[in-house]
């Protein structure tokens, strides 16, 4: 919302007053002020007529001109299309210094002396207008000060304003809030209606079908009125805050809008057949608006229609039919009071946003409607010398008075201030409020304009807002000491990441929606949520896995120059299940991309991918106690032969497994992919986060190595399970060589498994444990064939 | 019997010259091995007059003792510069890289999240979480932002069905909590948020912490009091702090809170527009229609809301310019961390 000073000061005077310190006061009470612009005068530039205007003699486009300036002539070289003697027009004299420090000095253009300039709107700050130089009436006089009918010098601000405000919509919105702040009185304005005796009822009326979503509709008839350019201190206000004239009629409802924040409407009165009626659309209904688009109506939409047809989408903009046209001679002009949610549904659901839906919307001074009808119809009688019809139309109803009381110890309290009780009564007061003192209660009563204020935590806020933020004391809560601390889940996401940076993974964090062609490839549609409003069709479809994400993200870091890349990610997934809400669990995903180790001397030997993420997988499960079984997994988007089910207490708690090569091929990924993705709530599920210290042996344990030759397919986990039911002696087991090739049979693999024992009372013999290895080694050859090496 | 005592004494010589353990070994053998030279001084004691054996042997004991003292010095001296020898041809190129172990990291956002988190607990406050796709009641209606409310027109809501919305805020975390339990409520609710927003200061998918404060005689000066503890926490206790008057239909009154531009010092820069000033966070005492939505007696509590945004909070303590950068998981920037 822009607002002009000089506007404002028809109200309020706010004459001596810095603007940098009322934008300052204006922001810390609540209205932000987002930009100032301060116009200064125009020293040096006056009004001009042109008295001789021919073809430059060296330049095609350029035009030689004699201008007055009433006591001199100047000789000036113009290059506007439309110069032409007998203009007047806006001249810059030597001296004169324009908007954006353009200083006019004497100059030689084409070998010709030229002493100013004849300006264009843009040139002096009016407008970006720079099709020709601009005319003005020729009813002013050469010599005279342009800066009061360009209404300068003015100062304007950009205002961000909240959606409670819906009074701060207009001039005089912010000339009470001036007034307040500064404890300033307010102007009233005065204006004189003379209603001829012709019966505005010959004309037309106003029947209201729906009181409630129209409980106020008023209407005059003006004749004979002019359709002109306005009058400039009309069309300077205007462009003032930001709207471009146009004619005097809508200037006129603009003008009202923008300084009461009434919207008004006026219909050309030939095209009105019969009555006003304000009425609900039939079902597909349909209008041709003034932007000259065509829409459909359903039956929830009001409409102003006459007899007839449909005029008007209330509250939001008139037709294209009934408009303002070079040919209007009488016009009717409508002043009502629309119901704002109504106005709002109907404006969201035709994707229509206009200057009165926004008021409307947000809610009108219902009270001053009626007053606004006057004014309106005074402007088009004194502005476009219309004659006003006797009688207003239509129906008034007089809006619901909100009266309530609030103690003032209660706002103290809730504050946290010990504001006197008259310093909060003189706040009140000055925000029209009607403060009535008794004892600590005070009882307020809502000026209309102040739709806002509903409640006693609504004059908390206006107390605190004009007393000052920043004069509040800050104090700190009392807060009981029974918290919770940080949920399990979080904590392990927390603790999981630390250790994925110290593994050396990155961090990614990736949008939860994504395009639904990619998400095809890993995941059944059936599954996908679907956004009905994406951004863009690249992300329609909520993730029901975390890894794509990822893959993706590998993609760009490949294609970016990256050789290897190692990333994780926690997020939600988000699974439809008939549910209202669908299923949103959150998983942690893992995965390398090419080698773990990057290129370097001192890289160790290089690992099959698959076994590296398996070892970062069973050091996050060691550190919550948890072993899994790897099974062999089915899911389609994973290397047959790479892939395995992380299975806890018989359950899946994910996969881990890499990426299928034809789907790698499919979506260009250079690199193999090995990945994992677990569920966090599984997890924690199967965590152990309480157990007991497990006692020790005291004497040191003892190794041997057990090689044996087995089919290469033979699980290795087996055989460790193998060896340790052997004897309870045997406290550990692992796999520590494997060895195919040259001097083994084909298909075969040499297997060697250190095996630890220990015993709690004493120090194994080697006779003890060779005979326990003697054992073990024939139960492996039993279970599996497997032969001595 | 006569012996040369300055013959003998030039084992001191001989040891002094010995340049390695070897040939100091030598010299060992040549005076005190079988055949040595100091050990046939005790072979020849037995030919010695009674008289003088005592002197005689004492003088054999003393020969010994600096032959071994004098030695033994020699010895370590020889072993150690024999060492410090031989690990200098050990010596490695100490410029050479180490395993290449990967640069591992946290990202941005989520070391900020979990640095509020850890400022707010520590204040007492606890941690809540809730679904990212949330029903429109907990949303907007428990927030009092009734449909066809303009304050709808604040956040570009992504829609999956007319009444399941991708949340717009963490507030929904609140409003569940509000509606399972009694005062006194503490909580902060981090999370993923999401508007229907893309620009260059707007991304879909954003993060946010919300607190909620609702106990017996809190007040607005316990909330500026909260949030400039956390602000000064985060950003050091020097950084002014103000509170500005804003809209928020769940808080009445409601605030914005500025904080001084860290980037010029409060000086006005780009980065604060020349204000001086950056918005850093929304906030206010909850709307007695709030209370009456989930239950609480609006006459008996009391209490405040905040809200901000993590990516913000991290741009400034990082400097980073583009918000987009925190979505794009470019090894180049998520290394940096």
């Amino acid at each position: 919302m822009r607002i002009s000073l000089n506007w404002i000061n028809e109200f309020v005077d706010t004459t001596g007053i810095d603007p940098k310190e009322l934008a300052e006061k204006l922001t810390m009470s609540g209205l932000e002020v987002e930009a100032l612009e301060i116009k200064e005068r125009l020293e040096n530039v006056v009004v001009a007529k042109v008295l001789k205007c021919e073809k430059h003699p060296d330049a095609d486009k350029l035009s030689l001109c004699v201008v007055s300036t009433g006591d001199e002539e100047h000789q000036v070289v113009c290059g506007a299309p439309n110069v032409a003697a007998g203009q007047t027009v806006v001249f810059a004299k030597i001296g004169a210094e324009l908007p954006g420090g353009f200083k006019i000095k004497k100059a030689k253009i084409r070998g010709t002396e030229s002493s100013g300039m004849i300006c264009a709107e843009d040139e002096i700050g009016l407008s970006d207008d720079h099709a020709g130089i601009m005319i003005l009436p020729d009813s002013l006089e050469a010599g005279t000060d342009v800066n009061t009918f360009l209404g300068l010098p003015d100062v304007m601000m950009e205002i961000g304003i909240t959606p409670n405000r819906a009074d701060c919509l207009s001039m005089i919105g912010y000339a009470r809030e001036i007034a307040a702040i500064y404890g300033l009185p307010m102007k009233s304005k005065k204006y004189d209606l003379k209603e001829t005796d012709d019966k505005a009822e010959n004309y037309s009326g106003v029947v209201i079908e729906n009181k409630t979503a129209c409980p106020t509709y008023t209407a005059r008839v003006i004749k004979d009125v002019k359709l002109a350019p306005s009058p400039f201190w009309m069309q300077n206000r205007l462009r003032a805050v930001g709207v471009r004239p146009i004619n005097n009629i809508v200037d006129i409802t603009n003008y009202v809008c923008f300084e009461y924040g009434q919207p008004l409407h006026t219909f050309d009165l030939k095209e009105i057949d019969g009555k006003i009626i304000i009425r609900n659309a039939k079902p597909g209904e349909k209008m041709l608006f003034l932007d000259e688009k065509e829409r459909t109506f359903n039956e929830d939409m009001l409409l102003i229609a006459d007899e007839k047809k449909s005029l008007a989408l209330a509250g939001i903009m008139g037709g294209e039919h009934s408009g303002i046209n070079p040919d209007t001679k009488d016009v009717l002009l409508e002043c009502a009071y629309f119901e704002p949610k109504s106005t709002r549904k109907t404006a969201r659901k035709l994707g229509m946003q206009t200057d009165a839906s926004y008021r409307y919307e947000r809610g009108i001074d219902h009270g001053n409607t009626p007053d606004m009808t006057e004014y309106g119809a005074y402007l088009l009688q004194e502005v476009c010398g219309g004659k006003v019809c006797r009688g207003v139309l239509g129906e008034v109803e007089k809006p619901e008075i909100i009266r309530f009381s609030v103690d003032s110890e209660w706002i103290n309290k809730y504050l946290g201030t010990e504001i006197p009780q008259k310093d909060i009564v003189k706040i009140l007061s000055d925000l029209n409020l009607s403060p009535e003192v008794k004892g600590t209660e005070i009882t307020v009563t809502s000026p209309t304009y102040r739709v806002d204020i509903n409640g006693k935590q609504d004059v908390a806020e206006e107390v605190a807002r004009i007393y000052g933020y920043d004069n509040i004391p800050t104090t700190l809560p009392k807060i009981h000491a029974d918290g919770m601390p940080m949920s399990r889940e979080l904590t392990a996401r927390r603790d999981i990441a630390q250790k994925m940076k110290t593994l050396g993974f990155n961090e990614a964090v990736n949008y939860s929606f994504m395009k639904d062609d990619f998400l095809k490839i890993f995941d059944d549609e059936s599954k996908f949520v679907k956004l009905l409003n994406p951004i863009s069709e690249d992300m329609n479809t909520l993730r029901t896995l975390v890894f794509p994400g990822l893959l993706a993200t590998i993609k760009f870091n490949l294609n970016n120059g990256f050789k290897q890349a190692n990333f994780f990610e926690f997020a939600s997934t988000f699974i439809k299940t008939g549910e209202k809400l669908p299923e949103q669990k959150s998983y942690m995903t893992a995965a390398i991309a090419g080698q773990y180790w990057p290129m370097s001397w001192a890289a160790p030997a290089p690992a099959e991918p698959f076994y590296i993420m398996k070892g970062v997988l069973e050091n996050i499960l060691a550190s919550y106690k948890i072993t899994a079984e790897y099974t062999r997994s089915t899911r389609t988007y994973l290397h047959p032969g790479k892939g395995a089910e992380v299975m806890v207490n018989g359950q899946s708690i994910g996969f881990i497994g890499e990426l299928h090569p034809a789907i790698a091929d499919t979506i260009d990924l250079r690199e193999n992919v090995v990945m994992f993705e677990i569920s966090m709530e599984k997890l924690v599920e199967n965590a152990r986060f309480i157990y007991k210290f497990s006692d020790f042996s005291k004497f040191p344990s003892i190794y041997k190595d057990i090689s044996v030759v087995v089919d290469d397919k033979t699980p290795s986990v087996d055989m460790i399970n193998c060896i340790k039911e052997t004897s309870r002696l045997a406290e550990d087991a692992f796999l520590f060589d494997v060895y195919a090739g040259k001097g083994i049979e084909e298909g075969k693999a040499s297997r060697t498994y250190r095996v630890y024992f220990s015993a709690t009372d004493r120090t194994l013999t080697d006779e003890e444990t060779n005979s326990i290895l003697q054992k073990m080694i024939e139960n492996l050859t039993k279970q599996f064939g497997a032969q001595l090496r | 019997m006569l012996v040369d005592l300055n013959e003998i004494k030039k084992y001191e010589e001989e040891i002094r010259q010995s340049a390695t353990s070897a040939d100091l070994y030598q010299v060992k053998v040549k005076y005190l091995g079988k055949k040595g030279i100091i050990s046939d001084l005790s072979k020849q004691l037995k030919d010695v007059p009674n008289e003088n054996k005592k002197e005689f042997g004492m003088m054999i004991g003393e020969l010994r003792n600096s032959f071994e003292t004098m030695y033994d010095a020699r010895e370590k001296e020889l072993a150690q510069s024999e060492l410090s020898a031989k690990l200098t041809g050990e010596s490695l190129d100490i410029t050479m890289s180490g395993v290449p172990f990967n640069a591992g990291s946290i990202h941005p956002i989520m070391s900020v999240y979990y640095e509020i988190v850890n400022i707010f607990t520590s204040m007492g406050f606890e941690v809540a979480v809730g679904p990212e796709l949330e029903l429109d009641m907990f949303n907007f209606e428990m927030l009092n932002i009734p449909q066809e409310h303009p304050a709808r027109d604040m956040q570009d809501t992504f829609y999956v069905s007319e009444d399941t919305v991708l949340r717009t805020h963490t507030s929904p975390v609140q409003a569940r909590t509000m509606t399972s339990k009694n005062p006194p409520i503490k909580i902060i609710a981090p999370g993923k948020v999401y508007r229907c927003d893309y620009d260059i200061t707007h991304t879909p998918m954003f993060h946010q912490v919300e607190g909620l404060l609702v106990d017996k005689d809190i007040t607005f000066g316990d909330l500026k009091g909260t949030l400039t503890t956390f602000i000064h926490r985060m950003f050091g206790k020097d950084i002014p702090v103000r509170f500005r008057p804003s809209f928020f239909p769940f808080t009445e009154p409601s605030a914005e809170v500025d904080m001084g531009c860290t980037m010029c010092g409060g000086k006005g820069c780009r980065v604060c527009k020349g204000t001086g000033w950056l918005e850093i966070l929304g906030c206010g005492m909850v709307n007695n229609e709030v209370y009456k939505k989930v239950g609480y007696d609006p006459e008996l509590y009391s209490g405040f809301a905040f809200g901000m945004g993590i990516e913000r909070i991290t741009m400034l303590k990082y400097g980073i310019g583009d918000l987009r950068s925190f979505f794009e998981n470019n090894l180049k920037f998520l290394r940096q961390f």
